[in-house]
């Protein structure tokens, strides 16, 4: 059985400031449905890779709820702008909170 | 040390033994660097390794070599026709995707109906090797690169490539 809570390290920064490379995100799969504004962990449609973005705007298609999701940081963020929105079972988890990096390491 | 601190080493220390999944946040870096070239040229590629495929001499029933050396080299034929079909569709969504926007619809309403084309017919050209499809491929990619070229202001003529299968491709008049 997946743990409720699971903890990611974060690769890049297409988050920033919010989380930045290196940082770990506390995260839980135990939600109902991501929120506008929300962090949340999500399979990427073009490769399969965990990503991390945040909660744009929801939609309605076809009975099923729709996310458009963005970095903070988008320059060209690789996101809902390339992939399209993402459907319910993309996402992953939500993130609770972020544990910023140790300088040292 | 504050709290987070404390909970960043736990962390670390844990990632040293656990080694936790990673979720990436990545950026495409903003380079920039647009250009058709490469799908025109993979789909010119394309049509010739149909022609090739089709061109390759049948081999004797009776000669299991001959008949060893057809399947090799049908083999390497259709998987450089499969990668440069893949390699053309690959080339034209990162434009569509991160190079177009609404304005250069606006401008092209005929652009999506043409990228969705190069999806179909690049599609096509790997299911089978059928010259009209690859035909098809090109013709779009080259619409797709005269359109591209025209948003940045530049002028574009048609030639036939000096190679085979000296088919006409699309070159910007820098």
């Amino acid at each position: 059985m997946k743990s409720p809570v699971f903890v990611l390290k974060i690769s890049g920064n297409s988050m920033r400031p919010f989380a930045m490379d290196g940082d770990y995100a506390i995260s839980t799969r135990v939600f109902l449905r991501p929120r506008i504004g929300e962090v949340i962990i999500l399979t990427s449609p073009n490769d399969g890779k965990m990503m991390i973005k945040r909660v744009k705007s929801v939609s309605r298609t076809d009975g099923e709820q729709r996310y458009f999701v963005e970095g903070d940081n988008r320059i060209r963020s690789t996101d809902s702008n390339t992939f399209g929105s993402i459907g319910r079972r993309d996402v992953i988890g939500k993130v609770l909170f972020i544990s910023r990096k140790s300088k040292a390491r | 040390m504050g709290e987070k601190n404390v909970i960043t080493g736990i962390l670390d220390r844990m990632d040293e033994r656990l080694e936790f999944d990673t979720a990436f946040a990545h950026c495409d870096f903003p380079c920039g660097i647009y250009d058709p070239h490469l799908a025109q040229l993979s789909a010119l590629t394309v049509v010739r390794m149909v022609d090739l495929i089709n061109n390759i001499p049948k081999p004797t029933a009776s000669k299991p070599e001959e008949i060893m050396d057809y399947s090799h080299d049908i083999a390497r034929a259709v998987e450089i026709k499969e990668k440069h079909a893949e390699l053309c569709k690959h080339e034209v969504r990162i434009i569509w995707g991160d190079y177009i926007k609404p304005d250069h619809v606006k401008l092209h309403p005929d652009l999506h109906e043409i990228v969705w084309n190069i999806m179909k017919y690049g599609s096509k050209a790997k299911q089978e090797p059928d010259r009209e499809a690859a035909m098809k491929l090109l013709n779009e990619v080259n619409r797709f690169a005269e359109i591209f070229w025209e948003t940045k202001g530049i002028k574009t003529k048609r030639a036939k490539a000096p190679y085979e299968p000296r088919e006409e491709i699309v070159y910007p008049q820098l």
